[in-house]
């Protein structure tokens, strides 16, 4: 009987801690507050627009500057500091309990933009973009520019220059040429290189014939003698037509001026507000 | 007989409990956030352009060492969070053996195959319209690259077409694996990039009107410029709404139609499996 009675109750226990195991491995809540801080550059895109690209394992640090929480959403979150972090190479760190909706102020210590901080609102479980802009120089490539950096269609320089300060730019040898491209890279003209220094710190060749492309900035490519592409710049044309001569009709300019508030521009050519 | 089975129950309890606490630790560590891993030296930055331009050089020995180098270079730049690394493995495998091919005399892919993956993706995420592209604007990205990476993109001789030559629209494995997982990342987080092809059409017009005007009333940039500058954005409704869609996307799919969604969209792509 007790034999009997000690079975029964260990089934009834087994088949309760059973039913309990459901429980078992259940998560517990997510923690309060949270975000996250991705890492980006930020460089010239087509027609120079400003886009971002990835920039991973870049050390950042951050401190709560202080709440701001809206009508949705109260601030929760208990971490103040971030300290040591490191976008990691998918350009992201997750700050775990950081307190959000709030002001926080961040510095990135390493890469480009390093000991530079700002402020910024972080919002609970989004992600905010820290982003080193590269778009305030001209030149893509550090120590890679091209002389001139603008061409004048109606008044051309005689040659093109591309520099290179690291050297490493092709010689004379491997008969290179320099390829215009515009922004749908359509190839506009070409020149064959004929001045290179022996260092490969520059190579020339005389200007193209610009006169029926548009005004815009143009790809200027390096291509070896054997097909491959060596380096490239980027070079503004400016193809403006000289304006007419300014001849107004008699009495316009004079009409203009006798309105206090307008004069006449004669480089515009028409009646202004002052 | 009693004290035996006190002691058996108080056994079982007790393995029980165990194994609740240690299931309840590892769920909440796996809580935390973005896992750091890979990282490459933290004092020694490198700009990420000039690394992929670098191994693109070294590469065009086609040694299987350098090639293989370049591959793990492209998908080091684009890790896609919560994709098993085995999975990321399989696709860089295949991405390379088509590579290898292509150097050796294989055709490669074409332009128009990244518009057709990225539009695709879009469809199946079922994300907003301004997540599509275009010929247009994947051209216009890979010749604005052309500049950062000029070993890597745009290798081919320029083909002619009509009385003018044009950038070749065909690209290796790599490079279209490259400029696909670009224009994802741009989709995903520009902006810029953010409109739908009508829109970019029109942005890049009112981009050309503006530096004609600029050039004509003769504003010259500072082409010195200002060294790299610290920005931030606080939040990108668009970003957000582009993860959202995907979120839901993928809990819509299937177990097998996730998994095989890497080699699917590696199919449309045009790389060889």
């Amino acid at each position: 009987m007790e034999k009997s009675i000690g079975k029964v109750m260990m089934i009834i226990v087994l088949s309760a801690l059973a039913m309990g195991a459901d429980d078992c491995g259940s998560s517990p809540p997510p923690s309060p507050g949270g975000f996250t801080i991705q890492t980006d550059n930020i460089v010239f895109g087509p027609l120079a627009l400003p886009i971002p690209v990835r920039a991973p394992n870049i050390e950042v640090s951050g401190e709560w500057q202080f709440d701001r929480p809206t009508a949705e959403n109260p601030t929760e979150g208990d971490q103040r500091s971030w300290r040591n972090g490191n976008s990691g190479a998918l350009g992201q760190t997750y700050v775990d309990r950081g307190r959000a909706p709030a002001l926080w102020q961040w510095g990135e210590l390493s890469g480009p933009c390093t000991d530079q901080i700002i402020q910024v609102r972080v919002n609970l479980k989004k992600t905010t973009v820290l982003y080193c802009d590269f778009t305030g120089r001209f030149f893509r490539r550090p120590g890679l520019r091209p002389t001139p950096s603008s061409i004048d269609v109606n008044s051309p320089p005689a040659s093109v220059y591309i520099h290179d300060e690291n050297g490493g730019l092709p010689s004379l040898g491997s008969m290179p040429r320099i390829e215009y491209y515009d922004y749908n890279g359509n190839l506009v003209a070409e020149r064959q290189v004929t001045e290179a220094a022996p260092d490969g710190t520059w190579i020339g060749g005389p200007t193209p014939d610009l006169s029926s492309v548009s005004s815009g900035v143009y790809n200027v490519m390096i291509r070896n003698g054997d097909g491959s592409l060596d380096e490239g710049v980027a070079i503004e044309v400016s193809n403006i037509l000289p304006p007419p001569p300014c001849d107004p009709s008699p009495g316009v300019v004079e009409a203009c001026e006798r309105d206090p508030w307008m004069y006449w521009d004669w480089d515009r050519c028409s009646c202004i507000a002052r | 007989m009693n004290r035996r089975y006190a002691s058996i129950w108080v056994f079982i309890i007790t393995i029980f409990a165990l194994g609740c606490v240690t299931a309840w630790l590892s769920a909440s560590s796996a809580v935390k956030g973005q896992p750091q891993t890979e990282q490459t030296s933290l004092n020694e930055y490198e700009d990420p352009f000039v690394r992929l331009n670098r191994k693109a050089q070294a590469a065009k020995g086609n040694s299987q060492t350098t090639v293989q180098g370049l591959a793990d270079e492209v998908f080091t730049w684009f890790r896609v969070p919560n994709v098993p690394s085995d999975t990321v493995a399989l696709m860089k495998d295949r991405v390379l053996r088509a590579e290898t091919n292509y150097r050796r005399g294989n055709k490669g892919v074409q332009e128009n195959r990244v518009v057709q993956m990225i539009n695709e993706l879009a469809d199946k995420f079922k994300a907003p319209n301004y997540t599509k592209t275009s010929p247009a604007q994947v051209r216009q990205t890979r010749v604005s690259l052309m500049l950062y990476l000029p070993n890597f993109v745009a290798q081919a001789q320029p083909v002619g077409v009509g009385n003018r030559k044009t950038v070749n629209s065909e690209m290796s494995p790599l490079e279209a694996t490259y400029l696909a997982m670009f224009m994802f990342y741009q989709k995903m987080n520009s902006e810029e990039y953010q409109v739908t092809p009508q829109e970019w059409s029109e942005k890049i017009e009112r981009k050309l009107a503006e530096k004609h005007f600029e050039l004509k009333e003769k504003k010259q940039e500072n082409k010195k410029g200002k060294p790299p500058e610290v920005s931030a954005k606080e939040f990108n409704p668009k970003k957000d709404e582009v993860e959202q869609a995907i979120a839901k996307g993928s809990a819509d799919m299937n177990f097998n139609e996730l998994l095989n969604l890497a080699n699917t969209s590696l199919d449309t792509l045009g790389i060889e499996r």
